[in-house]
């Protein structure tokens, strides 16, 4: 498929996916109305909802996606790692730990934000310190210091889990599912996907060069370890950003990166931007879903975007190169 | 351009694999590099080529020292074929190829005009032309190996430091291999190869590094270094004789300890 057609249709498909997301919820308003209100001539009620209210939420849920879906993108270049995702690093892990200590503390929603993000950026923080080496940055111990202290958070979060009253378990467990139910500002989140793009953007060129091995790279002009070390806190502080915003919603920074390869979209100038529309779109639906399908109850966003990814997964794959 | 070492010393801690070593690599020169496994050819071709620093002495690049170039004026002057390449692809041939022009890229989005000619043209002298939309992963090893000498003629240096370009390549596309790299140095560039078989050397090379990993080594035309004597203590093993000028090579005979 030529890449200005399916650039096209992802266009289509992030704004479709905005407009779905205003359309459904648990108060039915017919279609016309939507288009009116995103317009601007409804008021009232209706207005209210899709403005204050859907349109919020399918903000965040976009720009979780774009961010996760980005920030997998450039991992798996990092660490030459196809299996790699945002959360590979123990970002997610730290952050969890922060929250459901804040959770435990009976801390509010602003003291668990602010454990979240202390703990995402420790543990960006540690993984740096501990692996980083001037002039020999190898990138093997960066992810084995990162997936050492990703089992070293998931026990604590076990331990957490335990010593939580019964009380708090349920909400702790949607955190770490995934959830976009308490995502009432997204605007940090959209200006560190404004960030993490443009960076991205401009990493692009070198990163395609990146993935033929780092000492090929350094033969073709790149200036290796300032391009690793940019990448590495672009992605890494994209993942806080999304995680503080929706918890550790899973699939979307592995799936949508290897779902735009397999389409044959292999250049990181095309395949950054894309995945931020698809990474955007298909969370944007999913969570969507996830607060529909069960109304009123709304269902941890992660076990959608899993749900949803898995069976698309397994459909790209044949067609693989 | 030249690029030449002085009092140029490579090695490890402990170990010196070339001490004092002074070459002076000549546009329209071509080189041949040889020696033992493990003798240390990869390690003074990375030296030569500022991947790595040296034990001591210097490395100038057109008179320059080596390492006061930027990462992509260093790319457009001296190109580097590696034994390995250990990245993960996952684009087409062209796309590939096309990364050599990454130290010339002036866009953000797309490649120009001359980037995809040039590539093209690469592919053609390879004898890749007819693959370039297949994914490179699915090329056999032969093919990939071309693929990597595409890629470099693409990256148009005046400098180009091969390491085993022909691994992998069967007789007719070493040969085709090696008349690429006379005709580069024949234009006007500097090159020097790491080859393991001494006929291509004889007909290819003006001048041999001998590299015996005790340090020692010796460098300078071929006709005066490429003798039997030479490479019985380079390899350390018998050699028979053959052929006369650049036809001369030698192949093994009964092995012992020289």
């Amino acid at each position: 498929m030529p890449r200005s057609f399916l650039l096209a249709a992802l266009v289509l498909l992030a704004l479709g996916s905005v407009f779905v997301s205003a359309l459904f919820g648990s108060v039915e308003i017919p279609v016309g109305r939507v288009w009116g209100a995103l317009a601007g001539s409804a008021a009232g009620v209706e207005g209210d909802i899709v403005w204050k209210l859907r349109l919020p939420r399918a903000a965040a849920a976009f720009a979780c996606g774009a961010l996760l879906a980005q920030a997998g993108a450039l991992l798996q270049v990092l660490l030459r790692n196809p299996l790699a995702d945002p959360y590979v690093l123990g970002i997610s892990g730290g952050a969890a730990v922060g929250a459901l200590g804040a959770m435990l503390a009976g801390a509010g929603a602003v003291a668990m934000g602010a454990g979240a993000g202390g703990g995402a950026l420790a543990v960006v923080g540690i993984v740096f310190l501990l692996s980083f080496r001037a002039g020999d940055w190898n990138i093997y111990r960066l992810l084995l210091t990162g997936v050492v202290l990703a089992a070293g958070c998931g026990a604590l979060v076990s331990l957490l889990l335990t010593l939580a009253p019964e009380a708090g378990v349920k909400g702790m467990l949607f955190w770490l599912m995934g959830d976009l139910s308490q995502a009432q500002a997204p605007l940090p989140a959209w200006i560190a996907l404004a960030a993490l793009s443009a960076l991205g953007l401009a990493f692009a060129g070198s990163l395609n060069v990146l993935a033929l091995g780092p000492l090929k790279a350094r033969t073709l002009g790149v200036a290796v370890l300032p391009l690793q070390v940019g990448v590495y806190f672009t992605a890494s502080l994209g993942t806080a950003a999304a995680v503080l915003l929706g918890g550790s919603i899973g699939f979307v920074g592995l799936l949508v990166p290897h779902a735009l390869r397999l389409l044959g979209v292999t250049d990181h100038r095309w395949l950054l931007p894309m995945c931020a529309l698809l990474g955007g779109g298909f969370l944007t639906l999913a969570d969507t879903a996830a607060r529909t399908l069960w109304a009123p109850q709304q269902l941890p966003v992660g076990v959608l975007t899993a749900l949803m990814g898995v069976p698309l997964l397994l459909l790209l794959l044949p067609r693989g190169r | 351009m030249m690029l030449a070492c002085a009092g140029l010393e490579v090695g490890f801690p402990g170990r010196l694999l070339a001490k004092d070593l002074a070459l002076e690599i000549r546009p329209g020169e071509c080189w041949g590099i040889l020696g033992m496994n493990g003798s240390g050819k990869t390690t003074v071709l990375h030296t030569l080529g500022g991947l790595r620093a040296p034990e001591g002495g210097g490395v100038k690049l057109g008179g320059r020292p080596i390492g006061g170039f930027a990462p992509r004026e260093m790319a457009r002057e001296l190109g580097f074929l590696l034994q390995d390449e250990p990245g993960t692809f996952w684009g087409s041939l062209q796309e590939y190829v096309l990364l050599g022009r990454h130290p010339h890229a002036h866009s953000l989005f797309g490649w120009g005009a001359d980037d995809l000619e040039r590539a093209e043209r690469a592919l053609g002298a390879v004898d890749l032309a007819g693959l370039s939309q297949r994914p490179l992963a699915t090329l056999s090893g032969g093919e990939r190996q071309r693929a990597r000498i595409a890629l470099l003629l693409a990256q148009a240096p005046n400098v180009y430091l091969l390491d085993e370009p022909l691994q992998h390549l069967d007789l007719r596309h070493q040969l085709e291999a090696m008349e690429i790299f006379r005709g580069l140095a024949l234009a006007g560039c500097a090159v020097a190869m790491v080859l393991h078989d001494t006929l291509w050397a004889s007909r290819y090379c003006d001048h041999v590094l001998l590299l015996p990993g005790d340090g020692v080594a010796l460098a300078g035309p071929t006709p005066e270094l490429l003798t039997r004597g030479n490479l019985e203590r380079l390899f350390r093993c018998e050699l028979q004789e053959y052929g006369q000028g650049a036809q001369r090579h030698f192949l093994p005979g009964a092995p012992s300890r020289v």
